[in-house]
């Protein structure tokens, strides 16, 4: 008994040994391989998985979409409408852009597509496999986007896989800036699901429905880049900071396809 | 059961963890296949046995974990000795065992990972963390205990005709 518990201590000190020297090259040289492995099984793995519920999503949608037919052509008729409307707001908010003076220049992204193929296994952390990797030019550091917003960063990469780390990771921590009144604070993950932004300064307004952008202070992320939506404002005058909570812009639940901005790498790493 | 088998049934339930089961999560937990297999295996083989699955299913998470490597490895670890020191003393007096020493095991183990995570600095939240993550995470492995356990009790007794060369 003494010498399987031996053994058990052994197989811990043997874990722990590894966790302190997980950061050592060749160790981590394995580790990738072997995430190579893995993540390419995991690619042919989730090819199947993704027809088979997309099959039971098109059983559904057919019998919603003869509804919703009738009620787009009613739609049409209003849009057209409005699309007059468009082109002249269009040219109005040209006009207002120019009259602003934009300082900040608008980095001209460069990115690749990516599909996600998988979660992290473990209950504790919140992030992401996608089907590329350093064959398609993505590195470490790099930023996950959609088009509705920030994703995370990658953390890690194989020559056709990547990790990323999701924002709404505890670990992640974001410089923010509240679009509308460009007040900075600090946006991180909580295992509720929604963001947290802290350090907001006090005599700052801060109201329900604000957008929260990336502010690009640190270089991490590109600045302008959605964060999130906020929910719930906790000011209190005798704390230093102010926080609110934010809806993340990208719902998790819903991911499939990414985009990797390829052409910005955070700071630190140039 | 040989290494080289053992490594492809736990490196295809992290796949399958990483890939099938987010889309059955439940408050945002899953279950934790791969410790569900080590746990049933130690209990039906024993502390050595379920040490080896503890480390090769360790290495698979760990891989496709965005979390310190080699954590799974300690948590399994802790899982294969308590799940072996007292399964095949006790699984032939009760049927009930798996049941009962599962919740014990998905808590020890999910608490251990998230004591590496803070050592390593993630930061950790334990009330929420423990009303979150640690008790769904011991409620869901218990259900999925239920169909999981006889599966593995009815691979053992195959093997155990049958024996494969390590």
């Amino acid at each position: 008994m003494f010498i399987r518990l031996a053994y058990g201590a052994l197989v811990v000190l043997i874990g722990i040994a590894v966790i302190v020297v997980s950061g050592v090259p060749q160790v981590r040289f394995f580790e990738t391989l072997l995430f190579e492995a893995l993540g390419t099984v995991e690619i042919g793995v989730s090819i199947p998985l993704l027809r088979v519920d997309q099959l039971g999503q098109t059983v559904e949608d057919i019998s919603q979409l003869r509804a919703e037919n009738a009620r787009l052509r009613s739609d049409v008729d209003r849009l057209s409408q409005q699309a007059v409307q468009v082109l002249e707001l269009q040219r109005e908010n040209a006009e207002l852009r120019a009259e602003l003076g934009f300082k900040q220049s608008n980095p001209q992204f460069k990115w690749t597509s990516a599909r996600l193929i998988g979660f992290d296994p473990s209950n504790l952390v919140q992030a992401i496999i996608i089907d590329r990797g350093s064959l398609s030019g993505i590195a470490e550091g790099m930023t996950v986007i959609t088009p509705r917003g920030l994703v995370g960063q990658v953390i890690q990469t194989t020559p056709n896989t990547s990790k990323v780390l999701l924002a709404t990771d505890l670990s992640s921590s974001t410089d923010s800036l509240v679009q509308s009144t460009r007040a900075k604070g600090v946006v991180n993950g909580s295992r509720t699901g929604q963001l947290l932004m802290t350090y907001i300064p006090q005599g700052v307004k801060v109201q329900t429905g604000d957008r929260v952008v990336t502010s690009g202070i640190g270089g991490i992320f590109p600045p302008g880049l959605l964060v999130g939506t906020v929910t719930d404002v906790r000011q209190n005058d005798v704390d230093l900071f102010q926080s609110a909570q934010l809806e993340p812009a990208v719902d998790i639940g819903r991911l499939e396809d990414v985009m990797v901005i390829i052409n910005h790498l955070p700071t630190k790493l140039k | 059961m040989s290494v080289l088998i053992s490594a492809v049934v736990l490196g295809l339930a992290a796949i399958l963890q990483s890939t099938l089961l987010p889309h059955f999560a439940i408050l945002g937990v899953k279950v934790n296949l791969v410790l569900l297999l080590v746990a049933s295996w130690s209990i039906r083989r024993g502390i050595e046995s379920g040490l080896q699955w503890a480390l090769i299913g360790g290495v698979a998470t760990d891989v496709l974990s965005a979390g310190p490597f080699g954590s799974s490895i300690v948590s399994f670890g802790l899982a294969a000795v308590i799940a072996g020191s007292v399964g095949p003393g006790f699984r032939q007096t009760s049927i009930l065992l798996p049941f009962i020493l599962i919740p014990l095991i998905s808590i020890v183990a999910t608490m251990t990972s998230a004591l590496i995570l803070q050592i390593v600095g993630h930061p950790i939240s334990w009330p929420v963390v423990v009303a979150t993550v640690v008790l769904p995470s011991a409620v869901l492995d218990t259900l999925a205990i239920l169909p999981l356990y006889p599966l593995v009790s009815f691979a053992d007794h195959r093997l155990s005709t049958v024996e494969w060369p390590n």
